[in-house]
C-alpha cells in the first residue's frame, strides 16, 4: 500500500445560495434520468459483484467516492449557486501535518468536512485510506443529560471506537481532559472549556489514522492547548496524519509539515507552513515594507509650519525673537528645505489666525508617538542593495533599513536604534546606532537619513518586524519608539543556493540562518 | 421524580382504557370471543410501535443535525435507532399482553406461531416507511406536520380499535387494499384465531412491503450523499 493516506482530486462542492435546491426539473426530464441512472445502476452491480454492491447500498464501506470526476469541467456556477470549494487537489502522507489555513468562509471546514465523509462533493473525489476522527466543533455528538464517563462511551462509539477499547482508556481520557470530579455530572452543566476538553480527550485516543481538527484547540486555555498540540505531534510521531484547520500562525508552523491556504475556496498558496503562513500573514495582516508618517507636500508644511510656529513661541516668551533668530534659525530653516522668506513671513501672518487650530495640532502631536519636541520620524522602509523599496528579499542578500528623521533641537544626543521582531513575535535582536561617521559626534537640528544593513544570511526565513526608536544613549531617553512600524519577508532563494541551507528541503527552525564557515579534515 | 421505564407499559394501558372506555362501553362495540380489552390492547401496542417508528424515524435527520453536521456516521443510523427502541419497547407491551391474556383466560390456538411473521411485517414496514419520510423530510418539512393527521386517518381505517366484523362485507375487497388492515386482521388471526384474509393477500402484503422497504433504502442512499448540506 502506498504512502498517501489522503488524497484529494480536482474536488469541488457546489452550494446553492438560498442553502435549498431550485425546484426540480420537469417530470418527464426525471423520469429519462431515472431511467439513465437506472441503467448504470444495474452495469455497476455486474461490473462489481453484487456483494461490494450490497456493501455500498447499505454504506459499510470504508472508501467513499464522489461523483466519478468528469474530463473537462468548466468551473463556473450555474445561476443561484457558488463553488465553495474549486478544484482543490493535494495529497497528505502518512505521518503528516496537513494546516489549513484562510479567512472566514474560505472553505476550510467545508474541505473537512467532505474529508470526514459529512457531506459529499458535487465533483472530483476525495479517498481517504484509514479510520477518520473529526473534531469539528464544541462537544460534538455530546448527549446534554448524560454524565461525561458515559459521553465518553457514546461519543467514542459515534467516532468508531468499540467499547472495549474505550473501557480500556477510559481513565486515559479522564486523566487527560482535566474534569476530574465532575466526570460523573451531567455535561449540560459543563462549561463550555469542559466539553471542547472532553470532546479533545475523546477524539485524541481515538487512535484514528486521521485526525481533523476544525480549530477548536481555540477554546481550551494555554496549559491544554500545549497539551493538546503535544497530543497531536505525539500521534503523528507514531505513523498518524493529522489535519488542522487554525487561526493561530504560531501552531501551524510549529506543528504542521505542509500547508495549504484556501481563499475562496481555491488554494491559494500549498507548500512549507513557513512559506505559507508568512505568505498569508504577509496579506492578511499587510506587510507594510514602506511608511510615512509625515507628508512632505501639503500637509508637511503645516507640520513644519507648527514646528517653526512652536519655536516661535518659545523664543516669543524667552522676548528675544529677532536678535536670537539669525544664530540659529536659519541652519535649521535650511535643513528643512524651508528658507523660503515668502514662506515664513506668510506664516507669521497665519500665525494668529491658526492660533486654535495650531494649538489643537500640537496637543495631537503630543500623543503623536512618532514624533517628539526633540525628534520626529518621517519616514521609514525597507531597501535592497539597489536602494529600491522591497516588501520581500532573498534570504541571500542585505537588507537595509532606512529612516528619514529630523533633529528639532540640537541640545541632546539623539540616535536611531532598531529591533527586530520575527513573526512569532520573538525578539531577535536590538541594534543601536554604531555609524563612524556620526557616531560620537551630536546631530544637530536638521533632517538626516539614515540606513542600517543587515547583512546577508542572517535572519531566519518569514516575517520581519523592525521597531524603530530614537534615543538618547546616555543617560537613556527614549523619544520616539514605533513599534512594529514596518515589516519585510525574508525567502528562501530560488535554487536554495549560496544560504545556509545545505541539502535540506524542510523548514529550518529558528531565529537566525547565518552561513557559517565549515570545516572539514580527514584523518 | 419520573416513572422512567414503567411509561412503557402505562402508556398502552392508558390508551387501553380509553378505548375501552368509549368503544367498549359507550358504543358498545363487540370483539367476538375476545374480550374488548384485550383486543384493543393488543392492537393499540402494535399500531403505537407503528406510528411512533414512523413519527420519530421520519423526524431523526432532522432531530439529529447538530450530530450529523459534525460527524460522519452511517446516516441510516439516525432514524433506525428509534426504530430499535420502540422495538424494545413492544417487547414490553407483548408481555403484558400476555398476561393479560392469561388473566382474561384467552388462549391462542396454533396459530400464534405466525405471530412474529405479522409482528416484523409492521416492523419493516415502519422501516420503509419511516425512512421514506426521514429521507424526504430533509427537502419537505411539511412532513413533520401532515404524518399525525396521516396516521390518525390510517388508525381508523385499520382494524385496530375495532374488529373487522365493523366493516360492511361490500367495503372488504376495498378495506383489503390497505396492507396495515391485512396485518392486523393476519396479527389477530395468529393471537386469537379470528377469521382472516386468504393468505395470498399476505403473502402480496409481504412483496410489497419487501419492495417498499428497497425502494425506500435506495431513495434514503440518494439522498443522504448531500442531505446534510439541507438539514
Amino acid at each position: 500500500m502506498s504512502d498517501t493516506i489522503i488524497q484529494v482530486d480536482n474536488l469541488g462542492k457546489l452550494y446553492y445560495v438560498g442553502g435549498r435546491k431550485p425546484r426540480s426539473p420537469s417530470l418527464p426530464v426525471r423520469a429519462r434520468q431515472a431511467f439513465v441512472a437506472s441503467r448504470s445502476y444495474l452495469g455497476n452491480i455486474r461490473r462489481k459483484g453484487l456483494r461490494t454492491y450490497a456493501h455500498n447500498f447499505l454504506g459499510l464501506t470504508q472508501k467513499d467516492k464522489g461523483n466519478p470526476k468528469p474530463e473537462t469541467r468548466l468551473w463556473d456556477a450555474p445561476h443561484g449557486t457558488f463553488w465553495v470549494l474549486k478544484d482543490i487537489s493535494f495529497k497528505v502522507k502518512r505521518g503528516e501535518v496537513l494546516g489549513i489555513i484562510g479567512r472566514n468562509g474560505a472553505g476550510k471546514s467545508t474541505l473537512l468536512k467532505i474529508l470526514s465523509r459529512i457531506t459529499q462533493p458535487t465533483v472530483g473525489e476525495a479517498v481517504i485510506h484509514g479510520r477518520v476522527g473529526s473534531l469539528l466543533e464544541v462537544g460534538t455528538g455530546f448527549h446534554d443529560e448524560l454524565s461525561g464517563r458515559e459521553n465518553i462511551y457514546l461519543n467514542g462509539t459515534i467516532l468508531g471506537m468499540r467499547h472495549k477499547e474505550i473501557t480500556s482508556r477510559l481513565d486515559e481520557i479522564i486523566e487527560f481532559s482535566d474534569v476530574g470530579r465532575f466526570i460523573d455530572t451531567p455535561v449540560k452543566y459543563y462549561s463550555t472549556g469542559m466539553r471542547v476538553r472532553l470532546a479533545f480527550s475523546v477524539a485524541a485516543h481515538l487512535d484514528p489514522e486521521v485526525l481533523l481538527i476544525d480549530e477548536v484547540l481555540a477554546v481550551g486555555d494555554m496549559s491544554f492547548q500545549q497539551k493538546c498540540l503535544k497530543r497531536i505531534q505525539g500521534i503523528t510521531s507514531v505513523g498518524r496524519t493529522v489535519l488542522l484547520v487554525s487561526h493561530s500562525m504560531g501552531a501551524i508552523t510549529r506543528y504542521c509539515t505542509q500547508c495549504i491556504w484556501l481563499e475562496n475556496g481555491v488554494v491559494v498558496s500549498h507548500g512549507s507552513p513557513e512559506e505559507v503562513t508568512s505568505k498569508y500573514a504577509q496579506m492578511v495582516m499587510g506587510i507594510q515594507s514602506e511608511r510615512r508618517w509625515i507628508e512632505d507636500e501639503d500637509r508637511g508644511i503645516s507640520e513644519e509650519k507648527k514646528v517653526f510656529f512652536n519655536d516661535k513661541i518659545r523664543e516669543s516668551e524667552e522676548n528675544d525673537i529677532s536678535t536670537e533668530e539669525p544664530a540659529n534659525g536659519p541652519s535649521n530653516l535650511d535643513s528643512l528645505n524651508f528658507s523660503d522668506a515668502t514662506l515664513l513671513t506668510q506664516t507669521k501672518e497665519a500665525a494668529q489666525v491658526d492660533l486654535m487650530r495650531q494649538i489643537t495640532q500640537h496637543d495631537l502631536s503630543q500623543t503623536y508617538s512618532s514624533s517628539n519636541e526633540y525628534v520626529r520620524i518621517v519616514s521609514a522602509r525597507v531597501i535592497n542593495e539597489h536602494r529600491m523599496s522591497v516588501m520581500s528579499i532573498p534570504i541571500n542578500c542585505s537588507v537595509g533599513i532606512e529612516i528619514v528623521y529630523e533633529i528639532l533641537k540640537s541640545d541632546k544626543n539623539i540616535q536611531p536604534a532598531l529591533q527586530f521582531i520575527t513573526g512569532k513575535d520573538v525578539l531577535a535582536f536590538t541594534v543601536a546606532y554604531t555609524d563612524p561617521s556620526f557616531f560620537c559626534e551630536r546631530f544637530t537640528a536638521g533632517r538626516y537619513v539614515t540606513t542600517a544593513w543587515l547583512p546577508p544570511n542572517l535572519l531566519n526565513e518569514g516575517v520581519m518586524y523592525v521597531s524603530i526608536m530614537m534615543v538618547t544613549p546616555d543617560p537613556l531617553e527614549r523619544h520616539v519608539v514605533l513599534e512594529k512600524a514596518i515589516s519585510f519577508y525574508i525567502h528562501e532563494t530560488d535554487d536554495g543556493t549560496g544560504t545556509a541551507r545545505g541539502l535540506y528541503s524542510r523548514d529550518f527552525p529558528g531565529v537566525i540562518r547565518p552561513l557559517l564557515r565549515w570545516d572539514t579534515k580527514r584523518f | 421524580m419520573s416513572m422512567g421505564p414503567l411509561w412503557i407499559i402505562i402508556r398502552p394501558i392508558c390508551h387501553m382504557l380509553v378505548y375501552s372506555f368509549v368503544f367498549g362501553k359507550l358504543f358498545g362495540v363487540r370483539s367476538g370471543d375476545v374480550p374488548y380489552p384485550v383486543y384493543v390492547y393488543s392492537g393499540i401496542i402494535l399500531w403505537l410501535f407503528f406510528s411512533a417508528s414512523v413519527s420519530k424515524a421520519s423526524s431523526g435527520l432532522v432531530a439529529n443535525r447538530h450530530m450529523m453536521n459534525k460527524v460522519y456516521f452511517p446516516r441510516m443510523v439516525a432514524p433506525l435507532v428509534y426504530i430499535g427502541s420502540e422495538t424494545v419497547d413492544l417487547c414490553a407491551s407483548f408481555i403484558v399482553l400476555f398476561i393479560m391474556m392469561a388473566f382474561y383466560k384467552v388462549t391462542p390456538g396454533l396459530s400464534i406461531f405466525a405471530l412474529p411473521f405479522f409482528v416484523c411485517l409492521v416492523i419493516l414496514a415502519g422501516t420503509a416507511f419511516g425512512l421514506w419520510l426521514a429521507a424526504l423530510s430533509v427537502n419537505v418539512r411539511d412532513v413533520s406536520i401532515a404524518l399525525p393527521i396521516g396516521l390518525m386517518a390510517w388508525m381508523y381505517l385499520s382494524p385496530v380499535v375495532y374488529p373487522i366484523s365493523l366493516i360492511p362485507d361490500s367495503y372488504l375487497s376495498m378495506y383489503y387494499l390497505n396492507p396495515m388492515a391485512v396485518i392486523f386482521q393476519g396479527y389477530r388471526w395468529a393471537l386469537f384465531g379470528a377469521e382472516h384474509p386468504p393468505f395470498t393477500f399476505f403473502l402480496g402484503t409481504a412483496v410489497l412491503i419487501g419492495i417498499g422497504l428497497v425502494a425506500a433504502i435506495y431513495y434514503f442512499r440518494h439522498t443522504e450523499r448531500t442531505m446534510v448540506d439541507f438539514l
